[in-house]
C-alpha cells in the first residue's frame, strides 16, 4: 500500500513540470479518500469511472463531485456524500507521517478531525482546520507498541519455560488418581473389617446389658414405688425422627413472627403447652434422673436444649461443635462418649472395648473419606478443560486477587472467582475463539442475584509477562466480565506478529519523514 | 426509572361515608420503607391494583359519579342530583356574571349559590367558570399563558343579547357564541358561522355539582391503605357534564396506556334516563365489553410496571379532550373542552350513537373553570387549546437526534465505551444520559466521585465530537444536613410542610428520607433554577441537560406511592387542589435555570410527570414501559394522544424500560422510535445491555438505518416543530387529524402521519410477513419503491425485518438531509435533499424552516430565522419565501442557512425528458431516474435563493 504512494509521488514530481497547478488540484481532489492500491481507477485523466458493482459508468468528473451516482456509494470516496449508501468502504486518510487508517464517509467535512493528519476535513465543505498529529500518534503507538512487545517476550518466555514444567502434568494426576483409587479399594476392605468387629464388640455388649437390665427390671417392679414416663426400651440403631425436628429454641420463624408451639414428636411424650426450654429441660431430667440408657433419640435434642442442662454440660464444647458440623460416625462417638460419661455402669469394661473398636472403625472411616475427597478432586483436575495443549494448567490450583475500584476480587482461574465475598461463579469452561484464537474463561453459578440470574463472569486471557487481574466490570447486572493478565495468553505467534508490526510501522513512518523532507525540496 | 421494589399487602380503606374514618393502621408504610431500604423484597411483575383508588375507593368520585346529595345537605351542595337555575348577576363588555341556584331553593341569601362568569377568548375558546362565592376556590397559577391568566384585552369583545329563559353572548372577533339557558342552567358553545347544531352543551345532562364550603366543622377524613386524609375543608367536590352532539369519537385526557380513540366507560340504555342524574351505580350489564366500567382518572402517580390497556392514569395528566364527529352530509366537526383543575379528577365517556358523545367530569376541589373550544377543525380546537395553555417551546435542535440513556451507565469509562461504541458502528446519536447512580447517594447535583471524578472533563470529550450529557435530577431532596442543598431549602423554609403546616414533609424515595421541594412557591422555583448555574453546580458544563424524574411526586411510602392529600403548599393550599400540576412546576424551574446558565437558549429538560401547559417547558416520555409487543403497540396512541392534547414532544422508550427485549423486539421498536417526536433508548437497571450494536450484525444494520432515518427527516421534523410552536399542531398525527372526513381512520393507530407528508405503518407484531394497510383519499407513493397507490385504498404490504412501511402523500413537499453523519452538530452544513410527492395534478407544496437551533432569537423582533415556500406543478420547482399564510419568510439580514439542494426527488413526474433547467442561472442538470422516480441532480443552488427548475 506505501510503495504505489511513493510512486505516486514521485510522478507527481516528475510531471509538475508539465502540469498546471489546477491540474494538480483537480487529480487531489479526483484522488481524495482514495487508497493510493486504487489510484489507477481515480485517474482525471480517464474520461470515466465504473462504480464497483460495475453497474454504471459516469463521467470522471462525478467522481468526488458531492453527488452520489454509484448506488454502493463508490464514486465519492473523498466526500460524504455517499454516507450511509452501500458499501461504506470509508475515507482513506493518508496520515503523512504516521500510518494511514480509514474513517466512515459519515466523517468527511463533519467538524471533527478524525484523521491524524486532517485530511478528512479540508474538502470544499469542511470547516475546521486541523493540526496534523500523526507524528505524535505514530510515536504515541510506537511506545505502546513495545511495552506490549516487551511483556509479550517476557511473557512468551515465561510461558514456554513453565509449558516444560506443565507438560505431563496431567499424566502425573492420572498416575496419582489411579494409584489413589488403588489405596481407597484397600482402604475399604480395612474399614469393612474394623465395622464388623464394632459391631460385633457392640452386639456383645448389649447382651450383656440387656440381661442386666431385666434383672434389675425385675428388682424395681418388685420396689414399684416410682412411676417414670417414657421408659421403653428405644430402638438403639434407628434415631427417633420425631426428636430430630425439635430442635427450634430460636423462638421466632422466619418471617419474624413468633412461633407456634413447635411439634415435638408425639413419640417423645410431649406435654401440651410446654416450652421449648421446658421441654429441654424435662428430656434432660429423663435422662439423668434414669440410671438406664437414655433413648438414642435424645442425642440431638440434647445438643440443642438449653445451655445449662445438665447433660451438656458435661459434653465437652469441642465435641459438641462438632455435631453440628460434621458426619454421622462422629456423631455417635461423640454419643458414645456421652454415654460412658452419663453412665458409669457394671459392664464398663465390655462397653470400652466396644467403643474402642467403635473408634478404630470411625477413623479409618475418615481417612477413607478424605481420600476420597481428594480423588473427586484429581478426578475434576484430571477431565477439566485448559485450553489448547493445557496451555493453562500451571494456572489450576492458583488464585489471584486485585482491588479493582470499591471491591476486592480473587480469581482462582480453575477454581472460583469472588467480588469480595460476593462468588461471582466457579469455572465452567475455556473458551476459545475460532478466529482470533483468544481464550475467555467462564466462571458460572455464583450467588443468585434477586429477582435476576445468577452471578457470572467471563474472564478474557490477555497476553503479559505475568499473572495479573486486570479488570473486572458489570457490564449487565450480574453479568461480569474481565480481563486477566497472563503468559500463558502468549504465544510466539503473538511475538512475532508485534515485531513485525513494529517493524511496519518504523517503515512507514520512515517513508513518510521520507516523503516529507522531499516534499519540503 | 422508577419504583421497582414495592411490596404491600393490604385492604383498601377508603371511606365512602362521611364523618366516618379512623385511621386503619397497617405495617405498610414500614414494610415499604424497609423494602426500598434493603432492596429484597419479593415482587411480582404486575401492576398493582390494589395500590391504588378505584372510582368507587374515592369518596368523591363515588359520591358525585352516581349519587344524589341527601336533602339536609342541601344548603351546602349544588346539582348533585336537581337541577340548578341561573340568575344573570351583571353583563359587561368582556363578561357575563350569573349567580346559580338549586331549582327550587326559596331564593333568599342563605340559599347554596355559585357564581358563574362567561367570557370567549381571541383564539375563539368559550370559558365558563363557576366559583364558590363564601370560599373562592385555588386558582391554579402559571398554567394559563400570561395573557389568559392576567390580562383582560385578551378576553373577546362581547356582544350579550338577554331573552326569555336565555342569554346569547358573542365573541366580537371570532364569531364563537354561547347560548347560556338559564333553567336549567346549560351552556351551548357555537363555532363561528355554524348553525343550530351546538359545537358542545356543557351541562346538557344535569351533571352539574358543586359542594360548597362549610362553616362547621367536622371530621371529614378518609382512610386508603393506611393513609389517613383529614380533609379539614370536607367535601368540595365538583362535577358538570359535556355533550358533543355531534361527535362520534373522543380523544386525548392523557395519560393512559389505552386506546386513541377513548371508549365508553358507561352504557346506558336510552338517555331519556336520567343520565348522570344519579341514575343509580352502573349495572352489571353496562360493564360488558364496549364499555369499561371505570371511568378515566387524572392523578398524577407513578404507576410500577404499567397495564397496556387500562383507562387507568399514569404520571400525568392533561385535562382537555377533543370530540370529532362526520355529519349525514359529509361534515366534520371537531371541538374540545379543557378543565382548568389540577386536582384529581375523573371522566365518564359515553359514545351515544347519534345523540354523541357525553362525558361527565368529577374532581375533588377546586373550582369548575371549562374552556370550550368550538373548533371546528382538529387544528382549530389545538390552536384554541394551545392559545391558553401555550404551545410548544422550540427544542434546541440537538434534542431531536437520538438519545442513548441507560439505568446506568457506571462510570466514565463506560460512558467513553458507549460514546466510542456509536462511532464504532457508524450509529448517529446526540446525547449520552446518566441516571440517579451518578450522584453520590442519590443527593442530585453531585457526583459518585469514585466513578465519577472528572465529570467536567468526561462531558467536554463528548462535546468534542458535538454530543451533549444529561444528568437526572428529582425533586425529593435527601434529608442530610450535610448536603448543601438540603440545608439551605430547609433553612429557607422551601419544603412541602406536613397537615400541621409547620413541619418539614418527610417522605420516602431513592435516597430515603426526603424532603420535598415546594415548586408550587414562584420564590423557591426562582432558587432552585439558580442552582443549575455553572459555579453551584459542580462538574456541570453548557452542554450537560437534565432529566426530571419522580415528579408527580412519587412519595415511596405515601398513598398510591405519592404525597398525602392533605400536606401544606405556598400560601396554606392543600396539595390535594395543586397535585396534577406540581410536576410541572418542578419542570419548569429546572428549564428555567438551564435557560439562564445558557445565556437565555432554550433548554432542554425532560419530565415524567406533566399537565397543561407542559408543552412550553420541554418534553416528557410516557414513563416505565415494558419490553414487550403490547406496549410497543400501546406506544402510539399513548404519543399520539398527547400530540393531539398539546403535548406534542414526546416518546416511549425505546426497546421498553422493564424487561429484556429480544432482538426482534429492539429493532421494531427502533423503527418506531425514528417518528417518535422524542426519541430515546433507556433500560432497567436489571436489564442486559441492549445498546444498538448488541443484537447481532443484520439488526445493527438494521437499528442504524433507523437512527439514520431519523436523522435524515430532521429538517423536516425541525419545520414540524416550527409548526406546532406556531400553532399547536402535533408532529405526530393521528390519521384523523390529517384525514377527519374519513370515517374510517378515527380510531385507526396502528398507523400515523408524519406531519402532512408521510403516513407511516409500522410493524407492530412480532414475526410479521406483512401488515395491513389503509391508504386514505389521495395519491400515495411507497417510499421504497416509489410504487403509486390511489386511496381509499386497504391492502397488505410484504415486509422483512428492514421493512418500514411509509407512504409519501401526493400534493406534498419536504426536505431531507440525506447523508449520513455522527450527530446534529455533524449535519449543520449538510446539503438538502427536496422530496416532491405529486398529487393527480402534477402539484405539491410544502415548507421548510431553519433557525439556528438554540437561541430564541427567531422569536425576536429580529425574526432570526428563514422560512421557505417549495412548489412543483407544470413540470416546475419552484422556491421562495414563505408568505403570511404560512408564518412569514424570516428575516435574511438576521438569519440565513446557506445549505445547498443536492437532489430533487420527484415522485408521479409526468415529464419524461432527462434535463431540468434554471432560467435564472442557465443551468441545466440532469434528471436521473429510478424506476418511477426522478431525482433532479444536484442543482447546487442555496434554499436561501429564489429560482425555479422546469423539467423538460
Amino acid at each position: 500500500m506505501r510503495r504505489p504512494h511513493v510512486l505516486a509521488l514521485v510522478l507527481v514530481l516528475g510531471l509538475t513540470v508539465v502540469h498546471t497547478a489546477r491540474a494538480d488540484a483537480r487529480r487531489r481532489h479526483v484522488r481524495r479518500g482514495v487508497a493510493p492500491i486504487d489510484h489507477h481507477r481515480f485517474t482525471e485523466t480517464h474520461t470515466t469511472f465504473q462504480c464497483d458493482d460495475a453497474s454504471t459508468v459516469i463521467s470522471i468528473d462525478r467522481v468526488n463531485d458531492e453527488y452520489c451516482d454509484c448506488v454502493d456509494g463508490s464514486d465519492e470516496p473523498g466526500t460524504s456524500a455517499c454516507a450511509g449508501r452501500g458499501n461504506d468502504r470509508g475515507f482513506y486518510c493518508v496520515n503523512a507521517g504516521g500510518v494511514a487508517t480509514r474513517v466512515p464517509a459519515s466523517r468527511v467535512d463533519d467538524g471533527v478531525c478524525d484523521c491524524c493528519d486532517g485530511s478528512d476535513e479540508d474538502g470544499e465543505m469542511g470547516s475546521v482546520k486541523c493540526a496534523n498529529t500523526c507524528g505524535e500518534e505514530a510515536r504515541a503507538r510506537r511506545e505502546g507498541l513495545m511495552k506490549t512487545l516487551r511483556e509479550a517476550t517476557r511473557g512468551e518466555r515465561r510461558r514456554a519455560k513453565e509449558a516444560d514444567k506443565a507438560r505431563g502434568r496431567r499424566e502425573e494426576w492420572k498416575r496419582e488418581r489411579d494409584a489413589l483409587e488403588e489405596k481407597i479399594g484397600e482402604k475399604r476392605k480395612r474399614v469393612d473389617k474394623l465395622l464388623r468387629e464394632a459391631e460385633e464388640a457392640e452386639a456383645e455388649e448389649r447382651k450383656i446389658r440387656e440381661e442386666e437390665e431385666a434383672k434389675r427390671r425385675t428388682l424395681e417392679e418388685m420396689k414399684s414405688n416410682d412411676d417414670a414416663p417414657n421408659d421403653d426400651a428405644p430402638n438403639d440403631d434407628a434415631p427417633n425422627a420425631a426428636a430430630t425436628t425439635n430442635g427450634n429454641d430460636e423462638g421466632d420463624d422466619e418471617n419474624g413472627r413468633p412461633t407456634e408451639e413447635t411439634t415435638a414428636g408425639e413419640d417423645a411424650g410431649e406435654i401440651i403447652g410446654e416450652t421449648d426450654e421446658e421441654r429441654g429441660k424435662r428430656i434432660a431430667s429423663q435422662w439423668i434422673s434414669n440410671d438406664d440408657a437414655p433413648p438414642e433419640s435424645a442425642e440431638e435434642t440434647g445438643e440443642d436444649d438449653g445451655n445449662d442442662a445438665p447433660i451438656d454440660a458435661r459434653v465437652d464444647e469441642g465435641d459438641a461443635d462438632d455435631v453440628v458440623s460434621s458426619g454421622r460416625s462422629k456423631l455417635r462417638s461423640m454419643f458414645d462418649r456421652a454415654r460412658r460419661l452419663l453412665k458409669p455402669s457394671r459392664d464398663e469394661a465390655l462397653a470400652a472395648q466396644a467403643s474402642k473398636r467403635r473408634d478404630a472403625h470411625d477413623a479409618a472411616r475418615r481417612e477413607l473419606d478424605d481420600m476420597n475427597d481428594k480423588l473427586d478432586e484429581l478426578r475434576a483436575k484430571v477431565d477439566r478443560d485448559y485450553g489448547p495443549d493445557d496451555v493453562l494448567i500451571s494456572l489450576s490450583g492458583q488464585c489471584f486477587e486485585q482491588k479493582i475500584d470499591k471491591y476486592t476480587y480473587s480469581a482462582c482461574p480453575f477454581g472460583e472467582a469472588k467480588q469480595d465475598d460476593v462468588r461471582l461463579g466457579k469455572n465452567v469452561a475455556v473458551r476459545v475463539d475460532d478466529a482470533t484464537g483468544s481464550m475467555t474463561l467462564k466462571f458460572e453459578n455464583g450467588e443468585g442475584c434477586w429477582n435476576g440470574p445468577s452471578r457470572s463472569l467471563a474472564l478474557a486471557l490477555e497476553c503479559s509477562d505475568e499473572n495479573r487481574l486486570a479488570s473486572i466490570e458489570e457490564p449487565s447486572r450480574c453479568e461480569y466480565a474481565g480481563v486477566f493478565h497472563t503468559p500463558f495468553a502468549c504465544s510466539p505467534t503473538m511475538v512475532s506478529n508485534l515485531e513485525n508490526e513494529l517493524a511496519e510501522l518504523d517503515r512507514v513512518v520512515a517513508a513518510a519523514s521520507r516523503d516529507a523532507s522531499r516534499d519540503e525540496l | 426509572m422508577s419504583v421497582d421494589r414495592r411490596h404491600r399487602a393490604m385492604g383498601t380503606g377508603a371511606r365512602r361515608g362521611r364523618r366516618t374514618g379512623t385511621a386503619t393502621a397497617t405495617r405498610a408504610g414500614w414494610a415499604l420503607a424497609l423494602c426500598v431500604l434493603a432492596r429484597a423484597c419479593a415482587r411480582g411483575r404486575a401492576f398493582k391494583g390494589q395500590d391504588f383508588k378505584t372510582c368507587e375507593t374515592s369518596s368523591f368520585c363515588a359520591r358525585l359519579r352516581d349519587g344524589v346529595a341527601r336533602d339536609d345537605d342541601r344548603n351546602h351542595v349544588l346539582g348533585h342530583g336537581v337541577d340548578v337555575r341561573a340568575v344573570v348577576r351583571s353583563k359587561s363588555a368582556r363578561v357575563v356574571e350569573l349567580d346559580v341556584v338549586n331549582v327550587g331553593a326559596v331564593g333568599e341569601e342563605g340559599d347554596a349559590r355559585a357564581r358563574v362568569a362567561v367570557e370567549a377568548f381571541g383564539s375563539g375558546a368559550i370559558r365558563v367558570r363557576v366559583d364558590d362565592v363564601q370560599k373562592p376556590r385555588y386558582v391554579p397559577k402559571d398554567v394559563l399563558v400570561r395573557e389568559v391568566e392576567f390580562d383582560v384585552s385578551a378576553r373577546a369583545l362581547l356582544a350579550v343579547t338577554e331573552s326569555a329563559g336565555e342569554v346569547m353572548i358573542e365573541a366580537r372577533e371570532t364569531g364563537a357564541r354561547a347560548r347560556v339557558r338559564l333553567q336549567p342552567f346549560a351552556v351551548e358553545v357555537f363555532a363561528p358561522g355554524s348553525g343550530s347544531i351546538p359545537s358542545a352543551v356543557f351541562n346538557k345532562r344535569g351533571g352539574f355539582a358543586m359542594e360548597l364550603a362549610r362553616e362547621e366543622s367536622g371530621e371529614w377524613s378518609e382512610t386508603f391503605n393506611g393513609h389517613t386524609d383529614t380533609r379539614k375543608g370536607g367535601p368540595t367536590g365538583v362535577a358538570f357534564d359535556v355533550t358533543f352532539p355531534f361527535a362520534s369519537d373522543v380523544y386525548g385526557i392523557p395519560e393512559r396506556a389505552t386506546s386513541l380513540s377513548l371508549k365508553s366507560t358507561r352504557q346506558y340504555e336510552s338517555a331519556s334516563k336520567g343520565w348522570f342524574k344519579g341514575g343509580g351505580a352502573a349495572s352489571e350489564s353496562e360493564r360488558n365489553e364496549s364499555t369499561l366500567g371505570e371511568p378515566y382518572r387524572m392523578y398524577n402517580l407513578d404507576v410500577f410496571e404499567y397495564l397496556d390497556d387500562s383507562p387507568f392514569g399514569l404520571y400525568g395528566s392533561i385535562p382537555m379532550m377533543t370530540a370529532h364527529g362526520i355529519s349525514r352530509s359529509s361534515e366534520t366537526i371537531t371541538s374540545g373542552v379543557y378543565f382548568h383543575n389540577p386536582s384529581e379528577m375523573y371522566v365518564d365517556v359515553n359514545v351515544d350513537g347519534s345523540n354523541g358523545v357525553h362525558t361527565k367530569w368529577m374532581a375533588e376541589s377546586g373550582a369548575i373553570d371549562v374552556f370550550i373550544l368550538p373548533g371546528t377543525t382538529p387544528g382549530k380546537v389545538l390552536q384554541q387549546y394551545t392559545a391558553l395553555t401555550g404551545t410548544t417551546s422550540m427544542p434546541p435542535l440537538f434534542s431531536l437526534g437520538y438519545h442513548q440513556c441507560r439505568w446506568n451507565y457506571r462510570d466514565e469509562n463506560d460512558v467513553k465505551e458507549v460514546d466510542k461504541g456509536f462511532d464504532e458502528h457508524d450509529i448517529p446519536y446526540d446525547v449520552l444520559w446518566l441516571d440517579i447512580e451518578h450522584t453520590d447517594g442519590k443527593r442530585y447535583m453531585t457526583w459518585d466521585k469514585a466513578v465519577f471524578p472528572t465529570p467536567q472533563r468526561m462531558i467536554e470529550d463528548l462535546s468534542s465530537r458535538g454530543r451533549k450529557m444529561v444528568t437526572i435530577v428529582d425533586p425529593h431532596v435527601k434529608r442530610d444536613e450535610a448536603y448543601p442543598i438540603y440545608k439551605e431549602a430547609k433553612d429557607k423554609g422551601f419544603y412541602v410542610k406536613k397537615n400541621d403546616g409547620n413541619t418539614d414533609f418527610d417522605g420516602w424515595c431513592w435516597p430515603g428520607s426526603s424532603s420535598y421541594l415546594d415548586v408550587t412557591n414562584p420564590d423557591v422555583r426562582e432558587w432552585w433554577a439558580g442552582k443549575f448555574s455553572l459555579n453551584s453546580y459542580e462538574g456541570s458544563t453548557k452542554d450537560l441537560y437534565i432529566w426530571n424524574d419522580m415528579n408527580e411526586p412519587s412519595v415511596f411510602n405515601g398513598p398510591e406511592i405519592t404525597m398525602q392529600k392533605d400536606l401544606i403548599h405556598h400560601g396554606g393550599v392543600e396539595h390535594r387542589d395543586v397535585h396534577n400540576a406540581f410536576g410541572m412546576y418542578y419542570h419548569m424551574a429546572t428549564a428555567e435555570g438551564l435557560k439562564r446558565r445558557n445565556d437565555g437558549n432554550r433548554p432542554f429538560v425532560l419530565s415524567r410527570a406533566f399537565f397543561a401547559g407542559t408543552q412550553r417547558v420541554g418534553p416528557i416520555w410516557t414513563g416505565d414501559n415494558a419490553a414487550d409487543w403490547k406496549h410497543l403497540a400501546v406506544s402510539l396512541p399513548m404519543v399520539l394522544t398527547l400530540g393531539v392534547s398539546g403535548l406534542t414532544f414526546s416518546g416511549a422508550d425505546v426497546g421498553g424500560f422493564f424487561g429484556n427485549p429480544d432482538a426482534e423486539l429492539m429493532t421494531r421498536w427502533y423503527q418506531v422510535g425514528t417518528y417518535y417526536p422524542f426519541f430515546r433508548g433507556h433500560a432497567h437497571l436489571e436489564t442486559k445491555r441492549r445498546e444498538p450494536w448488541l443484537f447481532g450484525e443484520e439488526n445493527t444494520a438494521i437499528i442504524r438505518d433507523a437512527i439514520r432515518e431519523r436523522y435524515a427527516l430532521l429538517p423536516y421534523i425541525y419545520t414540524l416543530f416550527e409548526e406546532s410552536h406556531r400553532t399547536g399542531a402535533p408532529v405526530m398525527r393521528p390519521l384523523w387529524y390529517e384525514f377527519p372526513a374519513d370515517a374510517d381512520v378515527l380510531k385507526t393507530q396502528d398507523a400515523f402521519m408524519l406531519g402532512t407528508a408521510m403516513l407511516i405503518r409500522p410493524v407492530l407484531e412480532q414475526g410479521a410477513k406483512s401488515v395491513s394497510v389503509y391508504l386514505p383519499k389521495g395519491i400515495w407513493y411507497e417510499k421504497r419503491s416509489g410504487v403509486r397507490h390511489v386511496g381509499p385504498k386497504s391492502f397488505d404490504v410484504a415486509v422483512s425485518l428492514s421493512d418500514v412501511p411509509v407512504f409519501l402523500r401526493g400534493g406534498t413537499i419536504f426536505v431531507r438531509k440525506d447523508r449520513a453523519r455522527r450527530s446534529t452538530t455533524a449535519m449543520r452544513g449538510d446539503p438538502l435533499t427536496v422530496i416532491v410527492a405529486l398529487d393527480e395534478n402534477g402539484r405539491a407544496s410544502g415548507t421548510y424552516y431553519a433557525d439556528d437551533g438554540e437561541s430564541y432569537e427567531f422569536a425576536s423582533k429580529k425574526s432570526a430565522f428563514m422560512r421557505r415556500r417549495l412548489t412543483f406543478s407544470n413540470n416546475e420547482f419552484n422556491v421562495a419565501g414563505a408568505g403570511a399564510e404560512d408564518g412569514n419568510a424570516g428575516d435574511a439580514k438576521s438569519f440565513i442557512d446557506h445549505s445547498l439542494i443536492e437532489r430533487v426527488t420527484v415522485h408521479g413526474l409526468s415529464a419524461t425528458g432527462d434535463v431540468a433547467t434554471c432560467a435564472a442561472t442557465r443551468d441545466s442538470f440532469d434528471v436521473v431516474r429510478v424506476g418511477a422516480v426522478a431525482n433532479i441532480r444536484r442543482p447546487n443552488l442555496p434554499i436561501s435563493r429564489d429560482f425555479t427548475i422546469a423539467v423538460q
